[in-house]
């Protein structure tokens, strides 16, 4: 490793400075993050406007504030217009969809990069996205769902049961031998395996309509947003991601390594399996609604890595807002395009990769 | 250049250039409904036709129908001689030159008269697609249909001897319950459905009956079947016949197939035959038709475009709006075709070219100037009638407020749906134009009861009208906000 | 904290890496130990630490037995610098040394924990390397902040595994240098991992030389340095003068490679040059 030039980072401390100079310079680089971050939620706020305005049904981007604002302070009222039921009942939902499912994917897959000290990781990489789709494609292709329930309600958990088995694998691996970071990636790689195989089997036998309805599930999309679906995915993720939030030291902790982490105090073991547990649970409950949206996860808390560095706690908050803001976008092309929404996931792999390139090109690290 | 401005761009040009699309669609489409009210006075000189699409009058595609009416006959000869006088070119009046030769000459009348006296066994005639075809005349009739609509259509044609004609494959849908085909046709054989044929069956059936006759329509619908006739060029046991049954017209294919089955050397009663062939039984088909639809159509040219009701056909899941299988009736669905028929201004080109998918944002921005919206959800091909209230309650319950309490909904159940043309155009028809007396007096019972007369079904109680459950609605939202 | 090793075994499988530790080491002191690569010097670290757990005897610190220390309160009494680390998703170097009041922090950073870090920084002198990321230094900065986290630990024994392998002869003497005045001024443990016999002369207050799973010699460098020792654990030769009261290992080259080696070398030299 040679030294990199420095690129104007910001501030630095100049040589002989003292302690007074050296905390309070960082403490004013902590603030800048916060206020970055800020900065970065009105972004999304004015995305999110510009989300909501597209559509077949025509509404101005200040028609959709005020109707928002209009329905919100007339609450008894209800519905008093058509543009007004279209913001809420269908545009709106889906658009909080957009952002929940967004900042889930990214906290989780910070969360998921820095336990396994790998860069490649996100919440899929234990499996669950597998696990998810074979869940689904059972309830779709074949009918057969946990508690016998039919339609959306199958589908769901379907999906949601059966994404958590990878996790539960890994889990178990874990506790019973003391997996290490590669360890635990090659067995979801080994789940994955089994159950893409299983999935493809029941498409192939399928009949056409079922084959095409479980493969658009596999591809993402937002379309099941709705008041009735959002308070559990709404939960779970903001639970889910202020546990993660509060773990953040452990997370930083991990970082440097499984041993040194040890000598830090942290039980390595219970803390991966604490934050397994968590990721799995809020991945799972984001996937089995929206299918799989790729990418999010994995380049989301990168994005924010590069602007606001590799500690957790301002990581995970960051990455929840660039992927919330990814996700936003992404929804604006999706739709802006064709009448019919493009699958989402498809929309953020297809920009997101070369959006990533860039970013990676750009950066001087070498490190990844 | 900010977001907003580059959707806002990219929005104006897909507005301008479904516009286009629309305009172009409605200039260019549609003008082959208007149906002939039976043979007449045919008329002396026939007009230059181009094409079998503008071929609008004439119902029979055999060629050496010069004179473009439903029958094979000596006014045909008259025509044909009168346009070798005139010296007239088989490209001006193709439907003349009887033996495809590319010219017009005696050669043609010849084998006109052999199809009316019965030695000439082979029949050109214009396919679906618009080209030209030869069936070689076959005293058996082994048919295999390729969609349950061709299976009714076949079954239609060739009721009339079952001695000679026999129904021995068909797509898996024919087992639905109007055909009987666990009592009628016991040992029919499964060749895959209209999409995706399987060969091996279709040979396995030429194996053991000598000869078939697969029966099909045009290659657009019927996306993999376009290899049939190279497979089987070679073959002549296997006859590939592409005829219109649902596609375009209602009485389209018909009089040609009952010609292909049963024209040949045809004797009417009246001329010493017997009266029973397939080609007897079309005509009565058309007559039957024309009686209902003849009506509708006459009733539906008085109306002035703008004065048509707007009228959109829509496929509604249970789930909806939460799935991708909502889509509308587009062009090619039939139902769309049918709105129009019965005189519709149907809309759905708003949404899409072809079936599209559709959310309640859609309606909002497209529907909700509609005066009826007709609604058809999967699950109803079971016959069952509470899946049709069902799904006019749920699709209510959804687009409530989305659209408005003047459109007036109606579903659609699969007995409605899988009936025959007739009878779906007097129920649409009655619906779309209730001040017109002479459409409301049509009777959709004595409409239903005249085919099951046709199909041979009256000794099936079952398929009496009071069994059926033909249709829901009038039904309504209730929020207009 | 007075760190006591009562008839310590560690081994993988059925092979035995220590064997019957006895080791007292004091507080207030800088202690090195040295010994030849493998024999477990690091070992000897991880099974204090808790790292590795040994197959018999005990480890007591001020009389209380390890195993019923937990991970935790351990991390608050004692730290260990190891000799570099991965920098995948690294920090900045403030937040990287922060890290060391783990222990003694919550999820919110104290003014204190600012204070002490930021004194560590400048003590080691990388002070101009705060806002920068550390996988962007060298390997010898690298050091330099590793051992200021160990440091801002406050740990009552501190652990470094060859902390001046990267450093120049400058930042060697230093390190070592201030290593020993925090022993005696804080009063703490220091056990250091050392390669070079001279620096560890100089500065070491007691040096623990392991040979072959065992403690070979323990004392003062003037005890421990002599000639056979270093030729018996090392096996090479060397000649010890006293340099201000500080033994000074000056080095030989002579015939005590190893056989095989000694072959190859012999290979080696004729071939360049023929004849010999």
């Amino acid at each position: 490793m040679g030294l990199r030039s420095i690129k104007g980072k910001g501030i630095q401390v100049a040589q002989g400075a003292d302690v007074e100079t050296i905390v309070g310079t960082y403490r004013s680089s902590s603030r800048r993050k916060v206020f970055g971050m800020l900065f970065f939620l009105l972004l999304i706020m004015l995305a999110s406007g510009i989300a909501m305005g597209i559509g077949s049904y025509e509404i101005s981007f200040t028609g959709v504030y005020s109707m928002i604002w209009e329905h919100l302070t007339h609450w008894s009222d209800g519905f008093t217009s058509v543009d007004m039921r279209v913001v809420w009942e269908q545009r709106l939902p889906r658009l909080l969809f957009a952002i929940i499912s967004g900042a889930g994917l990214a906290a989780t897959g910070a969360a998921m990069q820095s336990m396994l000290k790998n860069p490649l990781a996100d919440s899929y990489t234990t499996g669950i996205s597998s696990g998810a789709s074979f869940g689904a494609t059972l309830a779709i292709t074949m009918g057969i769902t946990v508690g016998g329930f039919v339609g959306n309600v199958g589908i769901v958990t379907n999906a949601f049961l059966f994404s958590l088995i990878p996790s539960a694998v890994i889990l178990g691996l874990s506790v019973m031998k003391k997996a290490s970071p590669s360890t635990m990636i090659l067995a979801g790689i080994s789940v994955m395996y089994i159950f893409n195989a299983l999935t493809s089997y029941m498409m192939l036998v399928a009949d056409e309509q079922s084959m095409s309805a479980a493969y658009e599930w596999t591809m993402g999309s937002l379309n099941k947003a709705s008041w009735n679906t959002m308070p559990i995915m709404f939960g779970v993720t903001a639970v889910g991601s202020a546990l993660i939030f509060y773990m953040s030291r452990y997370l930083n902790a991990m970082n440097a390594g499984d041993d040194f982490a040890k000598t830090l105090g942290v039980n390595v073991q219970r803390i991966r399996v604490v934050l397994l547990a968590i990721i799995s649970i809020v991945a799972a409950s984001i996937v089995s609604f929206t299918g799989i949206i790729g990418f999010v996860g994995l380049v989301g808390p990168h994005m924010a890595r590069i602007v606001i560095g590799s500690d957790n706690k301002y990581l995970v908050p960051a990455s929840m807002l660039t992927g919330a803001t990814i996700m936003v976008v992404c929804d604006i092309i999706a739709k802006a395009f064709t009448h019919v929404a493009i699958p989402i996931g498809i929309v953020t792999s297809l920009i997101g990769g070369p959006v990533f390139l860039i970013l990676i090109l750009r950066q001087r690290k070498e490190v990844w | 250049m900010e977001k907003s401005h580059l959707i806002a761009i990219v929005a104006a040009i897909i507005v301008i250039v479904v516009i286009a699309a629309a305009a172009i669609m409605l200039t260019n489409g549609g003008n082959d409904d208007k149906k002939d009210n039976g043979g007449n006075t045919p008329p002396a000189t026939p007009t230059t036709i181009n094409s079998p699409s503008e071929y609008t009058e004439a119902r029979l595609w055999v060629i050496g129908n010069a004179d473009g009416n439903e029958l094979l006959d000596e006014n045909d000869v008259e025509v044909i001689q009168s346009i070798i006088d005139a010296k007239g070119s088989a490209a001006k009046y193709p439907m003349a030159d009887a033996n495809i030769d590319g010219a017009i000459d005696s050669k043609d009348i010849d084998h006109v008269r052999g199809l009316i006296n019965g030695s000439q066994k082979t029949i050109n005639y214009y396919n679906a697609d618009g080209d030209k075809s030869t069936y070689h005349y076959t005293e058996k009739v082994n048919a295999i249909s390729l969609h349950r609509c061709v299976s009714r259509s076949i079954i239609l044609v060739t009721n009339a001897d079952s001695d000679r004609y026999k129904l021995v494959g068909s797509d898996p849908h024919i087992r639905e319950a109007e055909f009987n085909a666990a009592n009628d046709y016991p040992d029919l054989v499964d060749v895959g459905a209209a999409g995706n044929p399987e060969i091996e069956q279709i040979r396995n059936l030429e194996n053991r009956y000598g000869s078939v006759v697969v029966n099909l329509g045009n290659v657009a619908t019927y996306t993999n079947t376009a290899g049939l006739e190279t497979i089987f060029a070679s073959d002549p046991n296997v006859q590939i016949v592409r005829l219109e049954t649902w596609e375009g017209h209602s009485t389209e294919g018909i009089l040609t197939w009952g010609f292909l089955f049963g024209g040949v050397g045809y004797k009417s009663p009246a001329q010493g035959g017997n009266g029973l062939s397939s080609w007897d039984q079309a005509l009565k088909y058309v007559k039957y038709v024309d009686k209902y639809e003849g009506v509708i159509v006459d009733e539906v040219a008085k109306v002035k475009e703008s004065d048509k009701p707007k009228v959109l056909a829509l496929y509604c899941e249970g789930a909806w709006p939460n799935n991708s299988s909502n889509k509308t009736r587009g062009e090619g669905s039939g139902d769309m075709e049918m709105s129009v028929l019965c005189g519709a201004n149907n809309i759905y080109q708003r949404f899409g070219n072809g079936s599209v998918s559709y959310t309640p944002e859609d309606l909002a921005a497209h529907a909700r100037d509609a005066d009826y919206i007709f609604s058809m959800s999967g699950g109803m091909f079971d016959g069952d009638s509470t899946l049709a209230k069902r799904a006019v309650d749920v699709f209510v319950d959804k687009a409530n407020g989305y659209i408005t309490p003047k459109t007036t909904i109606y579903s659609v159940s699969w007995q409605l749906n899988g009936a025959p043309h007739p009878v779906q155009a007097v129920v649409f028809g009655k619906i779309i134009n209730p001040d017109s007396a002479p459409i409301q007096k049509l009777s959709v019972e004595q409409c239903w009861e005249e085919y099951r007369g046709l199909m041979g079904w009256s000794d099936r109680p079952e398929m009496a009208y009071s069994n059926l459950a033909i249709w829901y609605g009038p039904s309504h939202t209730t929020s207009s906000a | 904290m007075d760190l006591e090793i009562k008839d310590m075994c560690f081994g993988y499988g059925d092979q035995l890496v220590l064997n019957n530790i006895n080791l007292r080491v004091a507080p207030g002191r800088l202690t090195c130990v040295l010994g030849p690569n493998g024999v477990g010097k690091s070992t000897l670290m991880y099974c204090i630490n808790k790292l590795q757990k040994p197959r018999s005897g005990q480890i007591l610190l001020d009389g209380r037995e390890l195993s019923t220390i937990s991970l935790k309160e351990l991390a608050k009494m004692m730290s260990f610098v190891p000799h570099d680390e991965d920098d995948t998703f690294s920090m900045s170097v403030m937040d990287t040394v922060l890290m060391g009041r783990h222990p003694h922090s919550g999820f919110n950073h104290t003014k204190k924990d600012y204070e002490i870090a930021a004194q560590n920084i400048k003590l080691l002198g990388v002070e101009d390397l705060t806002m920068r990321n550390f996988d962007e230094l060298s390997a010898g900065q690298h050091q330099r902040v590793l051992i200021a986290r160990g440091l801002t630990q406050e740990p009552q024994i501190l652990m470094l595994d060859e902390p001046t392998a990267n450093l120049d002869v400058k930042y060697q003497m230093l390190v070592m240098r201030m290593l020993k005045d925090i022993a005696r001024v804080k009063g703490i443990t220091v056990l250091v991992i050392c390669h070079d016999l001279n620096v560890t002369a100089i500065f070491a207050d007691d040096i623990v030389l392991l040979s072959k799973g065992g403690v070979y010699a323990h004392g003062s460098p003037k005890e421990v340095l002599t000639e056979e020792n270093i030729s018996t654990v090392y096996g090479v030769e060397c000649e010890v003068t006293e340099v201000e009261g500080v033994p000074h290992v000056r080095l030989k080259d002579g015939d005590y490679l190893d056989s095989h080696i000694e072959d190859t070398v012999k290979a080696f030299e004729s071939e360049m040059d023929p004849g010999q």
